[in-house]
C-alpha cells in the first residue's frame, strides 16, 4: 500500500532523513522505533503529504504523494487517519465534535448518524460518556485515546500512529494495542505506529523497522529483532546505556 | 558594510516572502468563498468574537475620543472661529477619520492579536496539521469565515463608535463647555454629507480585512512554542496598525 523510495530530509543544517526506503504492506502493522529526535514523526509526516521530502518518493497505492497538490492530496489524505504525539485535539470544541469533525466535514451522515458513529468510536477507546467534555478537561491519556477515535472515525484504510501508548498506564496502553490488532484482524487496517514501547512494539508489530542517523537499520519481524546482532539495534532493544549509541 | 548588506538582505527577502505569502493566503481565501456557505456558523461565531466582545472596548475609547475632540476643537475655535461650527468639526473629524481609524487599531489590538495567538497556538500544538490530515483544509476553515468577520463587522463597530464619539462630544459641549444643544446639532448638520459616512465605513471595511488577513498570516507563520506564539501576537499588532496608518493615508488621497 506504501512505498517510501530514498527519502530525504534536512531541517537546517541537520540531516534528519537520509535514505529511506521502506514498504508497508495492506492490513500490515509496521513498527517504526529509534531514539528520541531520530526523525521517527518527521518520516511518517511525509506519508500523508504533512511534509514535503528534498528527495525521495513516497507512493501511496502507486500514486506518488510527493507531487500532489490540493485538492488530489486531500483524496490521498482521506485513506488516512493520524494520532499525533500530543493528539493535536481542537481545543475550541467539544470532545464529541473533534471526533466528528471529519464525518461533517465528508460525509452527509444525518446529525443522528454522525451521534451514533462518535458514541461508538468512543466507546472503543474506552471513553464513553465524554462527548460534551473539552479537551482541557481531560488528562493526556484520555487526549489521546479521543485522538485515536478521530482517527477512526472516517474508517480510514490506513492509521499512523504517533507514540500511540506514550502517557498511557499499562492497562490502557495494552487496551490500545488490543484495539489496534483488532483493528488489523478485523478492518484490515493499515497501521504504521511510531513508538519507543517495546512492550507495544513487540505486540502489535508485523515488522519492525529501527530509524537511526537517517536510515532504516533494521526491518524485520519482532521475533528476528530479538536475534539480530546489530549491535546498535540490541542497544535500543535492551535499553542499554552501554553501548556503541552514546546517550549524549 | 557586509554586515549591513546582509542584514538588508534579508530584511528585504523576508518582506518578500511575507507580501508573497499574504497574497497567497488571500487567493487560497477566495478559492475557498463557496465553502462558507456551507460553514457559515463559522462565520456567525466570529462575527460575534470580533464584532459583539469588542462592542464594549470600542464603545468606550469612542465616547472620549468625541469628548476629546470637542474639548480641543472648542480650545483652537476660541477667539478665532464661532462655535456654531463645533459639532461640523467634531462630526467630520470623527465620521471621516478618528472612528474609523481608532476602531480599527483597538480592534487590531484586541481581536489581531487574539488571532495570531490562537491560530499559532493550534500551528505549534499541531492542531492545524490534524486538520490537514482529516483533509480539511485549513483556509476555508479558520482563515476566511475570520477574513469575512473582519470585513463585515469592522465597519459595523465604526458606524457604532461614530454614533458613540459624536454623543460624547455633543455631552462634552452641552456640560463643560456651555454650548447649547441647538447650537452643536446645527453644525453638526450644517456640513454633513453622507459621501464623508462611505469613505469612513470603506476605510473600515479595508481596515477590517487587513487585520484579520495579518492576525491569520502570523498565526500560520508560528513557529516554536510559548515565545513563538509571542512572537506572532506581537508582530500581527504591528504589522496590523502600521498598514492601517499607512492604508488610512493612501484612501484619504484616493477618496478625497
Amino acid at each position: 500500500m506504501i512505498r517510501i523510495v530514498d527519502l530525504h530530509k534536512k531541517f537546517g543544517d541537520q540531516q534528519v532523513l537520509n535514505g529511506v526506503d521502506l514498504e508497508v504492506g495492506r492490513c500490515e502493522t509496521l513498527v517504526i522505533i529509534g531514539r528520541s529526535g531520530c526523525g521517527k514523526s518527521v518520516l511518517v509526516k511525509h506519508i500523508n503529504g504533512l511534509l514535503k521530502p528534498d528527495r525521495g518518493r513516497i507512493f501511496v497505492d502507486d500514486e506518488d504523494v510527493t507531487l500532489l497538490r490540493g485538492q488530489r492530496l486531500f483524496h490521498v489524505r482521506r485513506k488516512f487517519g493520524m494520532l499525533f504525539q500530543g493528539a493535536a485535539l481542537l481545543d475550541s470544541m467539544t470532545v464529541g465534535e473533534n471526533v466528528g469533525l471529519g464525518l461533517r466535514h465528508h460525509t452527509r451522515l444525518s446529525e443522528k448518524q454522525i451521534q451514533e458513529r462518535i458514541r461508538e468510536k468512543l466507546s472503543l477507546v474506552g471513553l464513553s460518556g465524554l462527548e460534551n467534555k473539552s479537551p482541557a478537561e481531560l488528562s493526556g491519556g484520555m487526549k489521546k485515546r479521543v485522538g485515536l477515535a478521530r482517527a477512526m472515525a472516517l474508517d480510514p484504510q490506513c492509521i499512523i500512529l504517533d507514540e500511540p501508548t506514550t502517557g498511557l498506564d499499562p492497562i490502557m496502553a495494552d487496551v490500545i494495542n488490543e484495539l489496534i490488532l483488532r483493528l488489523q484482524k478485523d478492518l484490515c487496517i493499515t497501521s504504521i505506529a511510531v513508538t519507543h514501547d517495546m512492550v507495544s512494539a513487540n505486540k502489535i508489530a508485523d515488522r519492525i523497522a529501527m530509524l537511526y542517523e537517517g536510515r532504516i537499520i533494521f526491518d524485520g519481524p519482532p521475533e528476528e529483532i530479538q536475534r539480530t546482532t546489530d549491535p546498535v539495534v540490541q542497544q535500543f532493544i535492551r535499553g542499554n546505556a552501554q553501548g556503541p549509541v552514546k546517550a549524549v | 558594510m557586509a554586515n549591513l548588506l546582509v542584514f538588508i538582505g534579508r530584511k528585504t527577502i523576508s518582506f518578500v516572502r511575507d507580501v508573497g505569502g499574504v497574497i497567497l493566503l488571500l487567493s487560497r481565501i477566495f478559492k475557498g468563498l463557496p465553502r462558507v456557505f456551507v460553514d457559515i456558523h463559522l462565520v456567525i461565531e466570529q462575527m460575534l468574537l470580533m464584532g459583539v466582545n469588542s462592542l464594549p472596548l470600542v464603545l468606550l475609547t469612542s465616547v472620549f475620543t468625541g469628548a476629546v475632540s470637542a474639548v480641543q476643537a472648542a480650545y483652537q475655535f476660541k477667539n478665532l472661529v464661532p462655535m456654531r461650527y463645533l459639532g461640523t468639526a467634531v462630526g467630520k473629524a470623527v465620521v471621516i477619520e478618528l472612528g474609523p481609524v481608532l476602531t480599527a487599531l483597538v480592534v487590531a489590538g484586541r481581536v489581531g492579536a487574539s488571532i495570531a495567538a490562537e491560530l499559532g497556538t493550534m500551528k505549534v500544538t499541531e492542531q492545524i496539521d490534524a486538520l490537514e490530515t482529516m483533509a480539511i483544509d485549513p483556509v476555508p476553515f479558520l482563515v476566511t469565515p475570520r477574513f469575512l468577520a473582519g470585513l463585515i463587522m469592522l465597519p459595523v463597530l465604526t458606524i457604532l463608535a461614530d454614533f458613540v464619539a459624536i454623543l460624547g462630544g455633543y455631552l462634552v459641549a452641552l456640560l463643560f463647555l456651555q454650548i447649547s444643544s441647538h447650537t452643536f446639532l446645527s453644525g453638526l448638520k450644517m456640513f454633513f454629507d453622507l459621501r464623508d459616512v462611505l469613505a469612513g465605513l470603506a476605510k473600515a471595511f479595508a481596515f477590517g480585512g487587513i487585520i484579520a488577513i495579518i492576525g491569520c498570516y502570523q498565526g500560520f507563520q508560528t513557529r516554536g512554542g510559548a515565545k513563538g506564539v509571542g512572537q506572532s501576537t506581537t508582530r500581527a499588532v504591528v504589522i496590523s496598525s502600521v498598514l492601517i496608518l499607512i492604508g488610512d493615508y493612501l484612501l484619504a488621497s484616493i477618496i478625497f
